[in-house]
């Protein structure tokens, strides 16, 4: 029975060949799209669930702080009964050298040895206990161990990271994107933190290591199993209140634990302790997206189903004469339906596999097929299967099964009564993809308002590049060097700059904490980037033994220190300060956030961290090639880093850009498959209506009479799903706007721009079928009755 | 074995009631070979539908194997259709998908025979009606008078009681149309009742009987052999 019903669906596949392949196709990609997004809704839901003591590991925050001095590890360990093991964590980068080989470290992590038995990163060789059991050990990962060593055993050899010698201790399987850590290449001991930024003297490594100066470490503790550490925190604030100067002068009210798997989605994402931010938000928005696109992909299904019923009203009349039950008829056509979804998701298995790269390029993931194939996957992939077979299956059969032997008997053509239910899934199709036109062109325009707007200084034409030991030792041959190439405007030497990490300066000032941004700059940076500056500025304003500086505020800056004009002086750790100039607010930060209070050290900068270089429009290209040039004859053996401001500062807005491109491409294919729905509606409207269109031909309408009867029903229901969908898009988007702090403008043509392609495309589609039936000639058409 | 007792059939329309059938007392004993005959329109196929339980009657009563048809459940008429009535359409109502083979079995299969007997009985019909090399062919790959044989073998493999005959042979040409009439005689002969229709006055001599119907009354009942 089961057997024969089968072969009977592929006779009946086979038979109407464009419809089938409507079906399984439409269904599959959908399938494969539903797949993919919940392996990866899945995947950053069990982020950091992998470690064995993810219950009793956990992160050190404060309300505003995130990251700590590193003695207070040690100060938890000694006064929290609770807490078992601590790690500090600190991410920065260097230039490893093996043998002649010198290449850029990437992440390097600093870790403590207790790092490898907290976290449960799984090891290819060394022990987790005795990883970094020295100082001087390093743990590489197996790509980077392969990158430096080749096929050589890396085990015992030593290596030059930023001066100082490293022995390799073991090697760690890559991270996955399993965990909120990004992924390091090596790890070495927190402790040579100050010796590998270039402090050599053992004293004030000693000191660093002591110091509550520098909060800027990233904390973990263990607890001890079963027990409440959580319970401890109240207590500890009031103990650190004592001594530490970041839970003082109301700059912190709390510390806490946070669980190790909230982290996460809860607060992540500095890269200078190596962590990456989840965004449930984005989360939800593809789960959203997954679940309308199934339930789009199964609309279609259900509504081809019916209008294919039509042809198969006949065998199920006959069924019903020689004996079947409506059961019976039902359990068919479920059947059929679930061996079609079924066909569907293994044709959709496949796509996944074909999808995955551009999938991974888009979500900037790094899943390999063995990563997707699990068995959650498998359990996913036959859920859905018979899900979308029971759910897609039903109506049609109901419809199916409900119609009369006697009429197939009396030979009465079977069609379609005006299904109300047909007509309320389309809308709803519709609804879906002018909701997401709407979005997708609203996250463009917010991209572009964000890549124009005027931040108040020059972003474009500029790059930078990343300074070494040997460019800073000959740092006034770079710079004449880079002022002779053709076309450069500028060259400015600075440790911070729009785009890039921008250094925090906290401080109180009459009693009120502050946290500025601070720019530690030369006289040419401001050039460098068309910062319009009044005076002539003097480094020499403001002066001690070792450093001369000017000092410069901006507009946010004096507000929050409620200065008075003139601007002549400050007063911060006890120094009377010259303030040189006030600039006006610039946007040196996404436009996620208004300006913040930002102050320049003015200096001449015999040291920086990089070079600003500002050339004119015409040559950049050129430009760039000849600063290569010279950064390699006077560091030939050193990585180089080179990037363009612009291109940094948009980078903050490629998570959009990557939200816009997937509801973009959702948005794609809700319309297609939508219009594969109405393609199939129109054709059976048109049958139904063959009649009609034939007597109206006979009496004399004319061709376009014809068509506007047959789309008229269409538009209506284009135009009901505009309506609905406005309010939904107008939500959405003003939810969405709220991350911004500059928010591009709604206009009512975002909206009308939306309705008119839904409907522009529902038109061409159901005209195609329209056209068809408005010339064909009208005899043949009143010759089926 | 059929028993009508004044049945109408009627349709109601905006402005009028129309009567397709008007009081009509019929009854058929087991063994039967009866024709109904009458101009277009007049009824005869809307009788044939009431009385194989595919329509029901506006009015009146018709017991079927002295049961109350018009008071039957739709289950209950199913188990009819599998156990007691055997059909054959004019347009024949195969079904495309399937092969010969297949067309024949389906019955079989609603009506619960095991595998092993329905191959025996499909193959015995196949026999019968010489068809055993065209088994795996599909419907519009045979003549109308093998479809209505196909058709004819569809009615008869579950050794239905009934066979309903609604103008078995309107598609067919006269001599494909004598043999089905001379394939109805025999199995009426082996014990079937049979009820057709039929306008063609040759055919309808086939039968033991012949009913006239117009506009809807029964005009006369003879009885021919
Ligand atoms: N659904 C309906 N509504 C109204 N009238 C109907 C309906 N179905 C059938 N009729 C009418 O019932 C009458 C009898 O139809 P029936 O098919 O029984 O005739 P018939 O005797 O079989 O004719 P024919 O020899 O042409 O097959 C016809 O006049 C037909 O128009
Ligand atoms: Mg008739």
């Amino acid at each position: 029975m089961f057997l024969s019903q089968l072969k009977l669906m592929f006779r009946n596949l086979w038979r109407n060949k464009l419809h089938s392949l409507i079906n399984i196709f439409g269904l599959a990609i959908a399938v494969s799209l539903v797949l993919l997004l919940s392996f990866y809704v899945s995947n950053e839901s069990s982020v950091d669930a992998f470690h064995k003591n993810k219950e009793r590991i956990f992160r050190v925050h404060g309300d505003i702080i995130e990251t700590f001095a590193p003695p207070f590890g040690q100060y938890i360990l000694e006064n929290v009964t609770e807490a078992e093991s601590y790690t500090r964590v600190y991410s920065l980068s260097g230039t490893v050298t093996y043998n002649d080989k010198k290449i850029n470290s990437g992440n390097c992590f600093l870790v403590d040895s207790a790092f490898f038995t907290m976290f449960s990163y799984p090891l290819v060789a060394g022990q987790a206990n005795s990883l970094l059991a020295a100082n001087e050990n390093v743990v590489l990962s197996e790509s980077f161990a392969h990158t430096i060593f080749g096929e050589n055993d890396p085990i015992g050899e030593s290596i030059e990271f930023s001066g100082n010698n490293f022995t390799v201790s073991g090697i760690f399987e890559d991270f996955k994107d399993n965990t909120h850590f990004v992924k390091p290449n090596m790890i070495v001991n927190f402790s040579m933190l100050p010796r590998v930024w270039g402090n050599k003297d053992e004293n004030s490594v000693k000191s660093f290591l002591q110091s509550y100066g520098n909060s800027s470490f990233g904390l973990y503790v263990m607890a001890h199993e079963n027990s409440n550490i959580k319970t401890r925190e109240v207590e500890l604030l009031e103990k650190a209140k004592e001594f530490y100067w970041v839970f003082q002068n109301g700059r912190n009210h709390k510390i806490s634990f946070m669980p190790l798997e909230d982290v996460y989605f809860e607060r992540s994402g500095l890269s200078y302790i190596g962590t990456r931010q989840g965004n449930k938000k984005f989360l939800n928005i593809l789960a959203i997206i997954a679940l309308s696109i199934v339930i789009i992909a199964a609309i279609n299904y259900i509504n081809l189903s019916i209008t294919q019923s039509v042809k198969r009203a006949r065998e199920v009349g006959i069924k019903k004469i020689i004996g079947s039950y409506r059961w019976g008829i039902i359990s068919q056509f479920l059947i059929e339906s679930t061996a079609i979804s079924f066909i569907s998701t293994s044709i959709a298995v496949l796509l996944t596999l074909i999808i995955l790269p551009k999938f991974n390029q888009l979500v900037s993931t790094s899943f390999s097929f063995t990563d997707v194939f699990n068995a959650g996957f498998l359990l996913r992939s036959i859920i859905i299967v018979f899900a979308i077979g029971f759910v897609a299956g039903l109506i049609p059969s109901l419809i199916l099964s409900s119609y009369k032997s006697i009429e197939i008997v009396k030979g009465v053509p079977a069609r379609l009564k005006n299904n109300f239910s047909q007509k309320a899934m389309v809308v709803f199709q519709y609804t879906v993809s002018i909701t997401l036109i709407v979005v997708v062109i609203l996250i463009i325009k917010q991209n572009n308002y964000m890549k124009n707007y005027n931040l108040g200084f020059d972003k474009d034409n500029t790059f930078y590049m990343g300074m070494n030991n040997e460019t800073n030792k000959q740092i006034n041959a770079f710079y004449n060097e880079l002022k002779k190439i053709p076309g450069v405007k500028a060259v400015s030497f600075c440790n911070d700059f729009p785009g890039g990490s921008i250094n925090n300066m906290s401080f109180v000032y009459n009693d009120k904490a502050q946290s500025f941004d601070q720019f530690r700059v030369d006289t040419a940076f401001f050039s460098a980037l068309g910062i319009p500056i009044q005076n002539r500025i003097s480094v020499t304003d403001n002066g001690s033994d070792n450093q001369n500086f000017a000092f410069i505020l901006n507009q946010t800056a004096i507000k929050e220190l409620e200065l008075e004009p003139p601007y002549r002086e400050i007063e911060i750790y006890n120094d009377k300060i010259k303030i040189s100039e006030v600039v006006d607010d610039m946007n040196f930060r996404s436009l996620y956030q208004e300006p913040r209070p930002t102050l320049f050290m003015v200096s001449e900068m015999k040291w920086a961290s990089y070079a600003l270089i500002r050339g004119s429009g015409a040559n950049l290209s050129s430009i760039v090639a000849q600063a290569k040039r010279v950064f390699k004859e006077i560091a030939p053996a050193d990585p180089l880093t080179l990037n363009f401001i612009d291109d940094a500062l948009n980078s903050a807005y490629i998570k959009e850009e990557r939200t816009a491109k997937i509801v973009g491409y959702f948005a794609i294919f809700a319309i297609l498959i939508s219009s594969l729905g109405i393609f199939a509606l129109a054709s059976n409207t048109t049958l139904n209506r063959r009649k009609e269109v034939g007597v109206r031909k006979v009496n004399g309408a004319n061709f376009t009479e014809i068509l506007a009867l047959l789309n008229k029903d269409f538009v209506k229901w284009v135009t009901i799903s505009f309506v609905i969908a406005t309010p939904i898009a107008y939500y959405a988007i003003n939810k969405w706007l709220e991350n911004f702090a500059y928010k591009t403008t709604l206009n009512w043509w975002i909206f009308a721009l939306a309705g008119v392609l839904a409907l522009g495309i529902a038109l061409l589609t159901v005209s195609w079928q329209s056209w068809k039936a408005a010339m064909r000639n009208p005899v043949e058409a009143l010759r089926y009755e | 074995m059929i028993q009508l007792n004044n049945i109408y059939k009627y349709y109601d329309n905006k402005f009028q009631r129309t009567f397709v059938l008007k009081d009509i007392d019929l009854t058929i004993n087991e063994g039967e070979f009866v024709t109904v005959m009458g101009p277009s329109g007049a009824g005869k196929s809307t009788l044939l539908n009431i009385i194989g339980m595919l329509d029901e009657p506006s009015e009146g009563k018709y017991f079927f194997l002295d049961q109350p048809a018009h008071e039957l459940k739709e289950k209950k008429k199913v188990e009819f259709h599998r156990n007691y009535v055997g059909f054959i359409f004019q347009a024949f109502h195969l079904i495309d998908e399937m092969t010969v083979y297949e067309n024949i079995e389906t019955p079989l299969i609603y009506k619960g025979v095991k595998h092993k007997d329905r191959q025996a009985m499909v193959a015995d019909m196949l026999d019968r009606f010489n068809m055993v090399a065209k088994k795996d062919l599909f419907p519009n790959q045979l003549s109308g008078g093998q479809q209505q044989l196909v058709g004819i073998a569809r009615a008869i493999v579950g050794k239905p009681k009934l066979l309903l005959a609604d103008e078995p042979t309107g598609n067919l040409h006269t001599d494909q149309g004598r043999e089905i009439m001379k394939l109805l005689q025999k199995l009426n002969e082996e014990g079937i009742t049979i009820l057709q229709v039929t306008h063609n006055e040759e055919f309808a001599k086939c039968g033991k009987r012949i009913v006239r119907l117009v506009d809807g009354m029964i005009s006369t009942d003879e009885q021919i052999r």
